[in-house]
């Protein structure tokens, strides 16, 4: 009695339990981008074409950002906040007002200036 | 879609009246458990009752809206939304942690008052082998039937998730009604010294707790009924399976230290 | 003893479960992940539920102890803020006395 249980039990496990819902197919959900809408579904649209910085989020890094080459911030509007992280280690950003057209100097001496770009929308 | 949202991958949230709504129900929820202990009227309680659940009712209809419906939760969002209910669940682990301090404080070195033992004189505890042994196995169960309907949604598999989901909610049910039936049978009552207030207390909490993330599951099931996840995204689920699973670890405590050692 | 003879088997059969399973199915974990957690919950979780009840059930009440005026027990520093104030929430005419003692005579 006991070894025909166990050996049910064990044939079951084996089997795996799809068996028992051979009876009615399972209603399987919709795929992850076709059920996103919005903004979400944007973002993971550009991810899917490749883009994997859809919202600009990454931290630029400088190029040389001098006087006559300042590094370049896109911005959809007329002004953009800018945060410097002025040395690799240092301990607080500073935040600065970029404003169209005109060039500005962090205190570390790096140049921004302010350029067009589009949103993602 | 309107430009107001978009240029940027976060949520600024419209303008909303749940916060005020929210205070002001706190408000009279605290003043209404003033006023009922001690002028025995409990007008002002009921009413922040009904203030407390319109409240959550529209302000997570609100975040259901912007998140399925209208999208607005991206990856950023998502990952805050993580933040805030792991920040919530702690802040739910040192309430409770402070109801076992009450309780290892008078347990750890019972008073004369009580016979200078644990427990007190003139306590019959429960038994935890019966009842609370069952509810045990009961909450662990649960904890494997909602981690069966994660994986079934991760699977898209929306049948799966249904069955265990509805599960799931059975065995949070049939727990509360099993401690509902201990609570009345109980040979003990909050009076009986500081044993009582600290069982009922503890398990008190606990048990509200309970019928808290029952209540959540079953939103989810409601909204996994009506397709609002998907297998990338769901984190309104996720959310209640972790605060489900913190139900069950708290029991674990209750039950080894307050119902096994305790008793 | 009911506790660790039921948690023996739990553990015996989840390992069994495993081993079985690890060597069929777990080749993909993101579809079918399902099916680990559906064994334990059905072969596992269901038996154990059913072994308590059998023992909750099948277990003696215990007997109801005599009535000692302690006045460490049933405090009524201040009174409910229900009824006539004087029992508490969950109150169990059969199990629970009152400060005078219990209100049915005969156990």
């Amino acid at each position: 009695m006991a070894a025909l249980i166990i050996r049910s039990l064990s044939q079951t496990t084996r089997r795996g339990v799809q068996v028992t819902s051979v009876r009615f197919a399972n209603k399987m959900m919709a795929d992850p981008l076709e059920h996103a809408t919005g903004l979400e579904k944007q973002e993971l649209m550009a991810k899917a074409a490749g883009n994997d910085n859809p919202f600009d989020m990454r931290v630029y890094k400088r190029i040389s950002g001098d006087q006559t080459n300042p590094t370049v911030v896109p911005s959809f509007y007329e002004k953009r906040l800018v945060g410097c992280i002025c040395e690799e280690d240092a301990t607080c950003i500073n935040w600065m007002w970029l404003e169209k057209g005109d060039k500005k100097r962090c205190e570390c001496g790096y140049w921004f200036q302010l350029a067009d770009a589009k949103p993602m929308v | 879609m309107s430009s107001s949202h978009g240029h940027h991958a976060y949520h600024l949230v419209d303008m909303s009246p749940w916060p005020l709504t929210g205070s002001v129900s706190a408000m009279m929820l605290t003043t209404g458990l003033v006023k009922w202990f001690h002028q025995f009227n409990m007008d002002l309680l009921l009413l922040s009752f009904l203030a407390t659940i319109l409240t959550m009712i529209q302000w997570w209809r609100d975040v259901t809206r912007e998140g399925t419906y209208q999208g607005l939760h991206t990856q950023v969002v998502m990952k805050g939304l993580r933040w805030g209910m792991i920040l919530f669940i702690v802040s739910e682990v040192l309430f409770f942690f402070s109801f076992f301090w009450a309780f290892f404080h008078s347990s750890l070195s019972p008073t004369i008052e009580i016979g200078m033992c644990w427990p007190p004189v003139g306590i019959q505890p429960f038994n935890p082998f019966q009842i609370p042994l069952l509810n045990t196995t009961i909450l662990l169960s649960s904890g494997a039937t909602v981690t069966w309907a994660h994986h079934a949604i991760t699977s898209s598999n929306h049948s799966e998730a249904i069955q265990s989901l509805a599960l799931t909610i059975f065995l949070g049910l049939y727990f509360s009604a099993l401690q509902a039936f201990e609570y009345a049978e109980a040979s003990f009552t909050i009076a009986d010294s500081v044993y009582g207030s600290t069982f009922f207390v503890a398990t008190g909490f606990h048990g509200l707790h309970v019928i808290i993330g029952t209540s959540f599951l079953a939103v989810c099931f409601y909204r996994l009924y009506k397709c609002h996840f998907s297998s990338d995204h769901h984190f309104g689920f996720e959310a209640a399976a972790w605060y489900w699973h913190f139900v069950d670890v708290v029991w674990l405590f209750l039950y080894i230290f307050i119902y096994w050692w305790g008793g | 003893m009911a506790a660790s003879l039921s948690s023996l088997v739990r553990r015996t059969i989840t390992t069994a479960v495993r081993n079985a399973s690890s060597s069929g199915g777990g080749a993909h974990a993101h579809d079918g992940g399902y099916k680990q957690w559906k064994m334990v919950s059905i072969l596992v979780a269901m038996p154990a539920i059913a072994l308590c009840m059998a023992n909750a059930i099948l277990s003696e009440h215990e007997h109801r102890p005599d009535f000692v005026a302690y006045e460490h027990l049933r405090l009524r520093n201040k009174r409910f803020p229900w009824g006539d104030g004087k029992k508490s929430l969950f109150h169990n005419t059969h199990s629970n006395a009152l400060p005078e003692g219990y209100e049915d005579e005969e156990h």
